[in-house]
Formats: C-alpha cells, sequence, structure tokens
C-alpha cells in the first residue's frame, strides 16, 4: 500500500515538476516538440529508475557502513554521469536513429535536476530499495507527464498570437504556472 | 575581453537565469523571499567562482577527454564543502535552502562556464566571470525573491532581524506568490520584462 | 589501452583528492553539525522540563512493545531529576494538512498531566497551518489531563480542552490526534492506571457494540419479519434496518438502524426504543461530519439527552432540553443535529408503526 502512495504522491501531488522544481531546465529546453518529449521521457525513465538501484546499495553497502556520508553528492553524480555515458554509448550502438533523434538531450539527463534530487531524495525519505526505485520511476513518470502536457500545449501556443515579449518561454512559463496550480488541487489525495 | 565586460556579460548580455535560462530549478524553489534567494545567490558565486579558478588552474592538466567528469569532481567537492560549513556555522541558511544546496552540483551554469570560459582563459578572467555570472544569478534571483515576498507575504527581509511588514501587520497576502504557481508565473513575466529591456538597449546602442 | 588507463587513473586521482580535500572539511566540520543536532533534540526537552538532569532513552524491547500499538511513536524518554523519573517524553506524528505533523509530547508523572508539547518538523502552510508552532496554541496544552481524551475547542478552559486554530483545523488536530495518542500510550504502557489499549474494532464489531450498550439485558437481536420491514421501510425514507431486542426470549424493545443526510455526507444513526415507548438511547455511526464541531453528535453529551425520551411526539432539539419531547441542540451544528433528528424521529414512527400492528 505504501508503493502505491509513494507513487501517486511522486506522479501527481508532489509532482517532481510542477510542486518540487525539478528538471525545469529540460522541461522547458525539450518540450517544444511532443517527439522530442517523449524520447527525453523515455531516457530519463531509465536512468531514474537504475540511478536509484544503483545509488541505493552504494549508500547502504559503501557510504554508510564507512561513515563518509558526505562524500554522498560527490558519488552520486559520478554514478549519474556515468550511468548516462553509459546509456549514450548503448544507444549509440544498438539504435543510432535514436540517437541522432535525442541529439544533445542526452548528455544534459546528467545536469537533469531531477535524477540526483531523486537519488538524494530516496535516501532522505528512508526508502528501503523496493520503495526507492518505485519513488524513482514515479517521479520520471510525473517528470514524462509534466513534458508531455506541456509540449501539447506549446505546440497549441505555436499557433496563437502571443505578444512579442511573452514569446517562447515566458508564456510557456505562465502556462506551467498555470499547470502548476491544476496540480495544486491533488494535495490531499495522500 | 576586458575584465568589467567579462562581468557586465555576466549580468546582462547573457545572464544565466533570464537569458541562458539554466539553473531555473534552484531560481523557482528558492526565490520565495528576498533573503532565500540571496543566499542561494551567494552560494553559487563560492561554488562558481572556486569551481571557475580551479578549473583554469588546472586546465593545461586535465585531459580533454575526462574533462567533463573531472569538471564535475571539482564542482561536487565545492558544492559538498559548503554545505558542510553552513550546516555547521550557518543553519538556518542550510535548512532554507534545502535539497537544493546539493542541486548547486547540477546548476548547468557552473558546468557550462567551467567548460566553455574557464578552461580555455587565465586565472583572473576565469574569476571575473565565475563572479560576473554569479552576480547577474544572485541579482535575478533576489530581485525575484523580494517581488515574491512582497506579494506573497506582504514583508520584505523576512527570516531576518529586519522583517519589514510593508502593507501592515494585517495585510492579506496571496499565498499563491509564494507557491510554485506564482514562481513559474512571475519569472515568465521577469524574463519577459527583461526581454524588452534588452531588446531597447541594444536598439538604443545600435543609433 | 594504456592511453585509456592513463585517462581513468588521471580522474581517479582527481577524485581521490577531491575526497581527501572533503575527509579534512568533514573533520572540522562534523563535531559542530553533531553537538548543535544534539542541542536541538534536548532543546526541546528542557523547555518542557526545565529542571531535569537526566534525558535516557526508554530501552528498545519497551520501545517495540509500544510501538505496535502505537506505530506512529518513534521515542520515548526518561526524564530523570534529583535522582528520580519526574517525566516521560515522546516523539510521535500524526496526519497533517501538508504531511506529517511531528510532536513531542512531554507528560508529568506527578499529576499525569501533560507537561508540555514542542512542534517538530512539519509540511502545513505558511501562516496559517504553521501557527500550531506559536505558544499561544501549544501553551494550551500545559497542564491538561491525560486520563481522558482532550478535545480542541476555540477557547479552551476545561481540563481536558485544548486550542482550535480556527482555519486551521486539520493542522490542530494533528497535534490534537498526536498528544491524545501519547497520553495513551502513557497510560497503558508507563503506569499502573487500569487502562486498556485500544482494540481495533471493525464496523460490525462497532454495532454489536452499540446494541448491547442500548439493551444491557438483551441477550438476542433478531431481525423482524421482511414482511413487516418492507411495509415499513415504504412509508419511512430513513429505515434501514430494525431488529427486536430479546432477553430470555421475550421481545423489550426495538433497535431502529436508519440513514439521513448530514452536514458532510450520510449519518447512520441507530436509535433503541423500549417496550413502553422510551428512548432508551441512540449511537451515531461513521460519518464526515465536521471535526470538533459536527463531531460532536458522537459525544455522550448530546447522545445522552435522548435517553429516556417518549416517542409519541415528534422530537425537537432545543439549547435547553427539558420536555419529554426535547434533545440537545448542539450550536454551531445544527445541520448535524438536524440529520440525527431525521433519523431518529424516523425511527419513532417506526416504532409506532409496528406496535399499532
Amino acid at each position: 500500500m505504501k508503493l502505491f502512495t509513494i507513487l501517486v504522491s511522486t506522479i501527481l501531488v508532489n509532482n517532481y515538476v510542477f510542486a518540487r522544481f525539478l528538471g525545469i531546465c529540460p522541461f522547458l529546453g525539450v518540450s517544444t516538440k511532443m517527439e522530442t518529449a517523449t524520447g527525453m521521457g523515455f531516457a530519463v525513465t531509465f536512468v531514474i529508475t537504475l540511478a536509484s538501484a544503483i545509488t541505493y546499495f552504494i549508500q547502504h553497502a559503501i557510504l554508510d557502513p564507512l561513515g563518509i556520508g558526505y562524500l554522498q553528492t560527490l558519488i552520486f553524480i559520478l554514478v549519474i554521469a556515468s550511468l548516462v555515458q553509459f546509456i549514450e554509448l548503448f544507444i549509440r550502438k544498438t539504435s543510432p536513429g535514436l540517437y541522432n533523434a535525442m541529439g544533445v538531450y542526452l548528455p544534459l539527463i546528467t545536469t537533469n535536476c531531477v535524477v540526483l534530487g531523486v537519488t538524494i531524495l530516496n535516501i532522505q525519505e528512508k526508502y528501503t530499495f523496493i520503495e526507492a526505485i518505485t519513488s524513482g520511476f514515479g517521479a520520471s513518470l510525473g517528470f514524462f507527464l509534466a513534458l508531455i502536457l506541456l509540449s501539447g500545449v506549446r505546440e497549441k501556443l505555436e499557433l496563437a498570437d502571443v505578444p512579442e515579449a511573452l514569446k517562447g518561454v515566458p508564456i510557456a512559463l505562465i502556462s506551467a504556472g498555470l499547470m502548476s496550480i491544476a496540480f495544486s488541487g491533488f494535495s490531499g489525495l495522500v | 575581453m576586458k575584465l568589467s565586460e567579462i562581468l557586465k556579460n555576466g549580468i546582462f548580455d547573457e545572464n544565466p537565469v533570464l537569458v541562458q535560462l539554466v539553473g531555473l530549478c534552484s531560481v523557482l524553489a528558492v526565490s520565495t523571499s528576498f533573503i532565500n534567494g540571496l543566499s542561494m545567490g551567494l552560494a553559487v558565486i563560492f561554488v562558481l567562482c572556486c569551481s571557475n579558478i580551479v578549473v583554469s588552474l588546472l586546465r593545461k592538466v586535465i585531459p580533454d577527454t575526462i574533462r567533463i567528469p573531472a569538471f564535475i569532481v571539482v564542482i561536487a567537492t565545492f558544492v559538498t564543502i559548503l554545505e558542510m560549513f553552513l550546516n555547521a556555522y550557518l543553519e538556518s541558511v542550510y535548512k532554507a535552502l534545502g535539497i537544493f544546496l546539493p542541486l548547486i552540483v547540477v546548476n548547468c551554469t557552473i558546468l557550462a562556464r567551467a567548460e566553455s570560459f574557464a578552461s580555455k582563459n587565465k586565472l583572473i578572467p576565469s574569476l571575473v566571470d565565475g563572479l560576473g555570472m554569479g552576480l547577474g544569478f544572485t541579482l535575478t534571483l533576489s530581485i525575484l525573491g523580494a517581488v515574491r515576498e512582497l506579494l506573497g507575504k506582504g514583508t520584505l527581509l523576512s527570516g531576518t532581524a529586519a522583517e519589514i511588514n510593508v502593507f501592515g501587520e494585517g495585510f492579506q497576502a496571496a499565498g499563491i506568490w509564494v507557491a510554485p504557481p506564482g514562481a513559474f508565473i512571475l519569472l515568465g513575466i521577469f524574463i519577459a520584462v527583461f526581454n524588452v529591456i534588452m531588446k531597447k538597449r541594444k536598439a538604443k546602442a545600435a543609433e | 589501452m594504456k592511453e585509456t588507463l592513463k585517462l581513468g587513473i588521471t580522474l581517479l586521482v582527481i577524485t581521490a583528492v577531491a575526497a581527501g580535500v572533503l575527509a579534512f572539511s568533514n573533520s572540522i566540520t562534523e563535531p559542530i553539525i553533531a553537538e548543535r543536532e544534539k542541542q536541538e533534540r534536548f532543546g526541546a526537552l528542557y523547555n518542557i522540563y526545565p529542571d531535569a538532569e537526566e534525558f535516557l532513552e526508554v530501552d528498545e524491547a519497551k520501545l517495540k512493545e509500544v510501538q505496535s500499538t502505537y506505530p506512529n511513536i518513534t521515542e520515548i524518554i526518561e526524564i530523570v531529576s534529583g535522582g528520580s523519573t519526574i517525566g516521560y517524553a515522546f516523539n510521535g506524528s500524526a496526519g497533517g494538512y501538508g504531511g506529517p505533523v511531528n510532536v513531542l509530547t512531554g507528560i508529568s508523572v506527578a499529576d499525569n498531566t501533560v507537561a508540555g508539547i514542542s512542534i517538530g518538523s512539519h509540511s502545513e502552510t505558511p501562516n496559517l497551518g504553521d501557527r500550531i508552532e506559536d505558544p499561544s496554541f501549544t501553551d494550551t496544552y500545559k497542564g491538561k489531563t491525560t486520563t481522558e481524551k482532550l478535545v480542541a475547542v476555540a477557547s479552551p478552559s476545561a481540563d481536558n480542552e485544548v486550542q482550535l486554530i480556527s482555519g486551521a483545523t486539520i493542522s490542530s488536530f494533528a497535534v490534537l490526534t498526536a498528544v491524545n495518542e501519547a497520553n495513551e500510550a502513557y497510560l497503558v504502557y508507563f503506569t499502573e492506571l487500569d487502562v486498556e489499549p485500544p482494540v481495533e474494532e471493525t464496523e460490525e464489531e462497532k454495532e454489536a457494540r452499540f446494541m448491547s450498550e442500548l439493551f444491557a439485558d438483551a441477550d438476542e437481536f433478531t431481525p423482524i419479519d421482511e414482511g413487516l420491514l418492507e411495509s415499513i421501510i415504504a412509508e419511512n425514507i430513513f429505515v434501514r434496518e430494525i431488529f427486536e431486542a430479546k432477553a430470555g426470549g421475550e421481545v423489550i424493545g426495538y433497535i431502529f438502524k436508519t440513514i439521513s443526510g448530514g452536514y458532510g455526507g450520510e449519518l447512520p444513526v441507530m436509535t433503541g426504543i423500549s417496550l413502553d415507548g422510551t428512548i432508551t438511547g441512540i449511537r451515531v455511526g461513521a460519518n464526515s461530519e465536521t471535526p470538533g464541531l459536527g463531531t460532536k453528535i458522537e459525544e455522550p453529551d448530546f447522545q445522552d439527552s435522548f435517553v429516556g425520551k417518549a416517542t409519541e411526539e415528534e422530537l425537537v432539539a432545543v439549547p435547553s432540553p427539558a420536555a419529554e419531547n426535547e434533545v440537545q441542540l448542539i450550536s454551531g451544528a445544527t445541520v448535524s443535529t438536524d440529520g440525527v433528528l431525521y433519523g431518529v424521529n424516523g425511527a419513532r414512527e417506526a416504532f409506532l408503526a409496528i406496535i399499532s400492528q
């Protein structure tokens, strides 16, 4: 039951983009087209879920027993950077088409706050292994959801009559703000 | 570039938040008050300058192929040092910044400056670039924080002894401005306004 | 290959230097942080027990025992002064508006009262729910009883009344729940008082208990004849089920289960009426009335005002019930009161219909 609560919480109630402000840069950068948004969403889901698992082990098997918890930030980000590097190589070998489509966004997953944020929060919330993976999965789904929603809106905004000064990022941010209000309606669900 | 130009570049032309649109996560989350925005800004200036200094000093030593991971190690180290010292000596700031303190590591600005400037320039210019970018970040963040605080809580300098209730004690502010939606909307407006101002400046300079 | 190895080693060296620098800064800052955290934990305790000399963690086994009944309690600390135990502090939590609210409840052993409370971490709304941190709120818990369940009201005065912050009811109730739990845990596990830990009741068990309470002498409850029930329900929109209360095979009264509308939703009410036409009592089932206000219909003060009332005339609610057809009106909760009345009056009419058979 707690797993379900974690899922609902990370996807809706405490959505990582709309409520926790993580992943904004790619959120704005990739949400201009549904296609790139979907590609990014999948890649992020894979990286976060795997990173949640690996960082869990590292924290509990290495950092905690040796009392070197202060190396957490350093080690976690190195794990994430390596994971992304590895996935980049993997995709390049197995699906060059996808690799080209994703372009520069793949390495950007390293600096995606959601990834590092989720791994650190998993430890702070003292989740078990399964809970950590669920939280990571839910966070990426929430991110994915936010991405899809905003890219849908932005595709429409391209054709709308937006005042010059607001075109592009400003109107996207304001739209995100309105969506954030909508998502805050989920609070009280869990 | 002249040092003064480097400095101005970071604040205006390539303002990390309003022009480059990087590090937005921290901007939205920590701009809940002037003091919070200022604290985060100063933290970023510290990490940015230290990282730029080290990267610039080591630029001939770090092999090109592993430069990104190396930069990340440098940045992460300074962020961790900052975390430790804030936790020990300035606990209220540590708590206010919360998870966004370790997240400075993935603030694209710092990595971007290391990659595009500090690794290719001498020590002093790198330091000034860090200062300029950091100042641009801090100014934006502080002003945004002040506006959100004013609209959302009716105070200024909340969190310090000098807290002022600008609209009087009984003022019922619209809490939405200090909440996530307000952050998104205000930042959007800020960027729009900044764009308009910069356009006007460029038009004037071109005449 | 040699190239990759060289790169790998360079990176390793850089990381090792970084780790070394961090280990050094850690050695400087860690003791300061540890000391401060200890201060924080015990600071709150010193505020509650200024005369305390020692704080001892209650032993693991006892903590686990308490947690088996009260899982929300994470820590129990024994307060010692002058060689004897003067209090116990319970670190617990309850669900608030924005997440769990952590509350430290300190109890005085001398007179079994609340020595004081301290609010820990929470995510309540700034300027609204977070007013639970104000002394004006937490002070109202000082000196209150632990042997009675505490209730939150707008103007607390009695020994069991604490502050309810208007506009922040959910946050206030989170604190109330946490403190009541701590008090109960204390009474059950740390005193010799004969307090039973709460038993988790299913809805059926609860209903069965209600029925026995309404007719203490009854040994059997059987549903009435189907045909009769149907004919009554046809005329009566509130009645759902009717039971005969029997003692030694003889019918001594009836129990009517009705569902009427309250403020927050459905109101299930159980009414007991004895053969001579007097009400033996009422019980209100699971409802969604406003906590602290509408939920007063669950309290004895309200329900007892129905006991002994007559069924010939329609029952009405008044501020000071006296006549045979008058029951208690809860001011500020008229809709909830009316909801109950619809149900009870429905039971009354059904009773009259049965005995006219």
